[in-house]
């Protein structure tokens, strides 16, 4: 007996220390997560520069004019798109712009003839997307504008599609019905409370095993 | 008829069906084990809002077959890749793949933030289920970050304006963002990472967590009804509560995965997905998917910064959330303050949301 509370002590005092220790492994865990965090964030790689921070190339901005035209073909989309064009005119590289060709799209925007300036913006950038490289890191590849896509009217496929999926939708959701409980909550509730009482109100029985014994 | 009854009438079928049908049923399931999904479950998981989180399982799987199929067809190349889905969106069967992949991704969205709710309403998340919903917590943010990254591999202006937040968030994180970072891998695309990020990194670890999940639900049970009474310990469902087979549970998801896909493919013909105008750097003109709108009126507020902020906030509340709250009770009405501030978050989550459907596009990148 004795002998077993000095193994119980002596437990306790090896899980005491074994607290600590654990304590302390845990706090140097966080401690160099936390160092190493710190130090990915400041010796990691420099800030890169991004789309938007002053685009100078051309054939950029004449982009920036068609996408300004395909997205938004109201006047205020016109307006924009003229902004564009008149800081194209003036951009310091001008390389792969077919500038005569930008001074016709502008002429074609201030007429109101969106249509003709979208022409005449593609073709002055040909030599531009001709000369690049296939696009990395986060540069677009794009070399031609076009207009967001438009969904033509429904073909006879779809129609079938949309039959079947009517069905699935339709057979599912019976199905879903059919299958669902058939109790609502306060039936569950009210017999789960009658299956309780019924328990506690019956003597339990032997079934001679060793845990009834003890 | 109801279901019980059906259920004894197929048993007494399988009794009477002819020997060889047996004995195949009984060498399959002795080699594959499928009877030991009917183990008991109890009777309320097979309401409604139990099944939410399998109904998000099934969205999954519709997203995976759909994504196999529109792999095929896909180029995940600059050059390429915008122009791959319009001619996938023009063919009848690849519109109705993309489609349903589409309006899949809401689904799971919708589906998977209607089960953290549900978990939240009924106290789901309270010991010893803690582990389980910090799972649940890292699949919903994988879920956010596969629609991120599903919505740039498109490669239209919404895209790459969502790309350019990511790459400054990137920025922000110092080098912690270096994945992010277009330097980190110079000499390929980044859309070319980005892609394989949404078809193997984020599916894969989803398809891990996914199976943790089920395997720690397994481990502690359905979690009991807060408004029936509960077994000794509160943790459990009441011992006298009736249960049903887990295979049953499967058979009402069968269900409505049956209706969902219904409904998705009635939502892929009648509101195809969008494919916008090729990307052009340095302009920003559109509106980010809806699920990143609160967001982003906290940037139009206070700046990019408050993006990653605002993320960073939100998941960490969800993260703490059941170590902060020690309430036992698993009531909504017996959880005022709990509900008060989760009701709070929402209002706040949806007032933001509504605010960037008033405000018009700006322009934040590089500034």
């Amino acid at each position: 007996m004795h002998r077993t509370s000095g193994n119980v002590m002596a437990q306790n005092g090896l899980s005491h220390r074994g607290n600590l220790r654990v304590g302390r492994v845990r706090r140097f865990a966080f401690f160099s997560l936390v160092l190493a965090l710190l130090g990915v964030s400041v010796v990691g790689p420099p800030a890169w520069a991004h789309g938007g921070d002053g685009v100078t190339e051309g054939y950029v901005i004449v982009q920036q004019a068609l996408s300004y035209l395909v997205n938004d073909t109201s006047p205020a989309g016109t307006m924009k798109a003229l902004e564009k064009v008149d800081e194209v005119l003036i951009a310091e590289d001008q390389d792969g712009v077919d500038v005569a060709e930008v001074e016709q799209a502008k002429t074609a925007l201030s007429a109101g003839d969106t249509k003709t300036a979208q022409t005449l913006l593609q073709g002055s950038i040909t030599e531009a997307v001709a000369a690049l490289k296939p696009a990395v890191g986060e540069e677009t590849g794009t070399t031609t504008m076009l207009a967001p896509y438009a969904q033509g009217p429904l073909t006879g496929t779809d129609w079938a599609f949309l039959v079947l999926s009517v069905l699935a939708a339709v057979g599912g959701t019976i199905l879903a019905m059919w299958l669902r409980p058939r109790q609502g909550l306060r039936e569950l509730r009210h017999d789960i409370l009658a299956g309780e009482d019924k328990t506690q109100s019956t003597p339990l029985e032997s079934k001679g095993s060793e845990s009834d014994a003890r | 008829m109801p279901a019980e009854l059906v259920d004894a009438e197929q048993a007494t079928a399988t009794l009477k069906s002819p020997t060889w049908y047996r004995k195949a049923w009984a060498a399959i399931d002795e080699r594959m084990g499928i009877s030991a999904l009917a183990y008991p479950v109890p009777e309320h998981a097979n309401r409604f809002a139990w099944t939410l989180g399998g109904i998000t399982a099934i969205s999954f799987v519709l997203l995976i077959v759909t994504g196999i199929v529109l792999s095929q067809f896909y180029a995940p190349v600059p050059e390429l890749a915008n122009t791959s889905v319009r001619a996938v969106q023009s063919n009848p069967w690849g519109g109705l793949f993309r489609g349903v992949h589409y309006w899949a991704a809401q689904a799971m969205y919708v589906t998977a933030l209607l089960h953290l709710i549900r978990v939240f309403f009924s106290g789901s998340y309270k010991k010893p289920r803690e582990g389980n919903w910090l799972v649940g917590v890292a699949m919903f943010g994988l879920v956010t970050f596969a629609i991120f990254t599903g919505t740039v591999l498109k490669w239209d202006q919404e895209g790459f304006e969502a790309l350019g937040h990511n790459l400054e968030i990137g920025n922000l994180l110092g080098g912690l963002g270096f994945w992010f970072s277009p330097n980190f891998s110079g000499q390929i695309s980044i859309l070319l990472r980005l892609y394989g990020a949404h078809v193997v990194i984020i599916p894969g670890i989803i398809l891990v967590l996914v199976i943790l999940h089920f395997l720690l639900v397994k481990r502690h049970h359905m979690s009991p009804h807060p408004s029936l009474p509960v077994g000794e310990s509160s943790e459990q469902a009441a011992a006298a509560e009736p249960t049903q087979p887990f295979t049953r549970h499967i058979r009402r998801l069968v269900a409505f995965g049956i209706a969902l896909t219904g409904i998705l493919g009635i939502l892929a013909i009648l509101l195809p997905a969008a494919i916008g105008s090729p990307p052009v750097t340095g302009i920003e003109i559109t509106r980010p998917p809806w699920m990143f709108w609160w967001p982003f009126t906290l940037e139009n507020w206070f700046g990019l910064s408050a993006i990653l902020w605002g993320e960073i906030a939100f998941f960490a509340i969800l993260a703490v959330l059941p170590f902060v709250d020690r309430n036992k009770k698993r009531a909504w009405r017996q959880r005022p303050v709990a509900m008060t501030l989760a009701a709070m978050l929402l209002v706040a989550l949806i007032a933001l949301s509504i605010i960037m459907i008033l405000t018009p596009a700006q322009n934040h990148l590089g500034m």
